[in-house]
């Protein structure tokens, strides 16, 4: 039997799609979806769906090279701050140790990562933008 | 009359040179260096797929509640039994009552998706539907299967108004023949090695009846078309060895060049003749006739389109084909085999 359903069904607009919860008395996009209290103000009046921006800058991030069974080796995990204001942590994709800087301006990509018996695993990462011009959305 | 609002396609980062891939099997050089699209190890059909949808929806300017049908067409989904097609309407927030279907069997799923939803939409019975193609293709090592299988993902909406191109038609022809193929669990494709004979009878032949065949439908003529989409053969040295079909139907390379991504992404599978679509749809003019024909497995799907005056005023939202060379990086065989899972990576 496998966990991976539930957590899936529950939790596809953020997984899937994106989307925080923008606080309705601070405007504090509050990713992942925890529900209850706005993590800035404190205020639990409620929030609105907010589709986060795809695009971002690394505010820090860190290099693993020990990871679960079926995880990349080495696996870069990055705090982003999007432009709209919300900062979320990704995996990165695409992307070198050596070539990580903070900073870096990221685009947050649809990927597949990780299975639960052979159940697959979709949602976002980070992949810095290329000077070359990987611009679309 | 229903037709194309939008377009879009998405194309792996990676490539790898068959010049690389002869080296690395200890083949001669090639004659003509062409290259071809690897995924990356997180990325697959539904992937592409989802990126794809969402630059047709850019393309389109709608809103993706609007989308009441979601049909897939791939040969290369991750599941044998489990809808994937739903994790791409997940990702764009397609509504709860749109309808979804997977097609498959050969490289005609995209086109079989593509008629299918024509005649969803012709019957009235939705008003705005997504046509999504995708496949990331493998050949076993040191084959020409191996040198052209790449990947890539493509998709169309269609409705009846703000079209940017009008389906005038569509015409198939039929048969039982074997030139490539791929059982469950099998990761590579295997043919039948008789490239010349799969040519003549299961390429050519299905093609000619196929696109002679709208033609006659239609009233029209090769001389009615610019452009002409259609599945190539991996026949490499010589692209003009693989053009009998079309030579025979009056149509030449000015038809088919700006069609072709096989040297670029290589043969990707359900999505080429879309992903060429989006190529041509950069570079037509109101009015042009153009015909999409697929191939796979002996059958053949011709459809007929003509671009509207909307093309024109939708073009700076068209994401172009260009963009996707312009990032591309170059991969050695190793990295390559590691990407496609033919040697075990560090995970």
């Amino acid at each position: 039997m496998s966990i991976a359903s539930p957590m899936l069904w529950r939790e596809i607009p953020q997984l899937y799609r994106l989307i925080g919860l923008k606080c309705k008395k601070c405007g504090y996009i509050n990713f992942p979806r925890m529900g209850s209290i706005c993590l800035k103000c404190g205020s639990s009046e409620g929030f609105e769906d907010h589709q986060i921006s795809r695009r971002g800058k690394v505010v820090t991030f860190t290099v693993e090279h020990v990871m679960p069974p079926g995880f990349e080796i080495p696996t870069i995990m990055a705090i982003v701050d999007t432009d709209d204001g919300a900062r979320l942590m990704v995996s990165m994709t695409q992307a070198k140790p050596e070539e990580v800087k903070i900073d870096m301006p990221v685009e947050l990509v649809f990927r597949r990562f990780g299975e639960a018996d052979g159940l697959l695993r979709y949602g976002f990462r980070a992949k810095p933008i290329k000077e070359s011009g990987d611009v679309k959305k | 009359m229903v037709g194309i609002i939008g377009v879009g396609a998405y194309v792996p980062t990676y490539r790898i040179k068959l010049s690389e891939i002869l080296k690395a099997n200890n083949f001669p050089p090639p004659l003509i260096d062409v290259e071809k699209a690897v995924p990356n190890l997180d990325e697959d059909v539904v992937t592409m797929a989802a990126e794809a949808t969402a630059s047709a929806i850019k393309h389109a300017g709608i809103s993706p509640e609007k989308i009441e049908a979601l049909y897939m067409g791939t040969t290369s989904s991750p599941y044998t039994d489990r809808t994937v097609v739903t994790t791409v309407a997940a990702h764009i927030g397609a509504s709860n009552s749109a309808n979804v279907m997977e097609f498959g069997g050969s490289a005609r799923a995209g086109t079989s998706a593509l008629l299918a939803c024509m005649d969803l939409i012709s019957s009235g019975r939705a008003k705005c539907g997504l046509v999504v193609a995708a496949d990331s293709l493998l050949g076993p090592p040191g084959t020409l299967l191996e040198f052209y299988s790449g990947a890539g993902a493509a998709a169309l909406l269609l409705a009846k108004e703000n079209t940017i191109a009008e389906i005038e038609g569509a015409n198939s022809s039929t048969s039982e023949f074997a030139d490539k193929w791929r059982r469950c669990g099998d990761p590579y494709m295997r043919d039948s090695g008789d490239d010349r004979f799969a040519r003549e009878y299961g390429y050519t032949k299905p093609i000619v009846d196929a696109v002679g065949g709208l033609m006659k439908k239609l009233g029209k003529t090769s001389k009615d078309y610019k452009f002409v989409i259609q599945q190539m053969l991996p026949i490499g040295l010589d692209p003009s060895k693989g053009i009998d079909a079309s030579k025979k139907l009056g149509f030449d390379m000015p038809h088919l060049m700006p069609g072709v991504t096989l040297n670029t992404f290589g043969e990707t599978g359900a999505s080429y003749v879309f992903i060429g679509l989006n190529q041509v749809i950069e570079q037509a003019k109101p009015n042009d006739r153009m015909m999409i024909v697929s191939y796979g497995g002996g059958c053949s799907d011709a459809i007929s389109l003509r671009l509207t005056p909307v093309a024109d005023a939708r073009k700076t939202a068209l994401h172009s084909i260009k963009d996707f060379q312009k990032s591309k990086e170059l991969l050695n065989y190793v990295q390559y085999c590691k990407l496609k899972g033919i040697i075990g990576t560090s995970a």
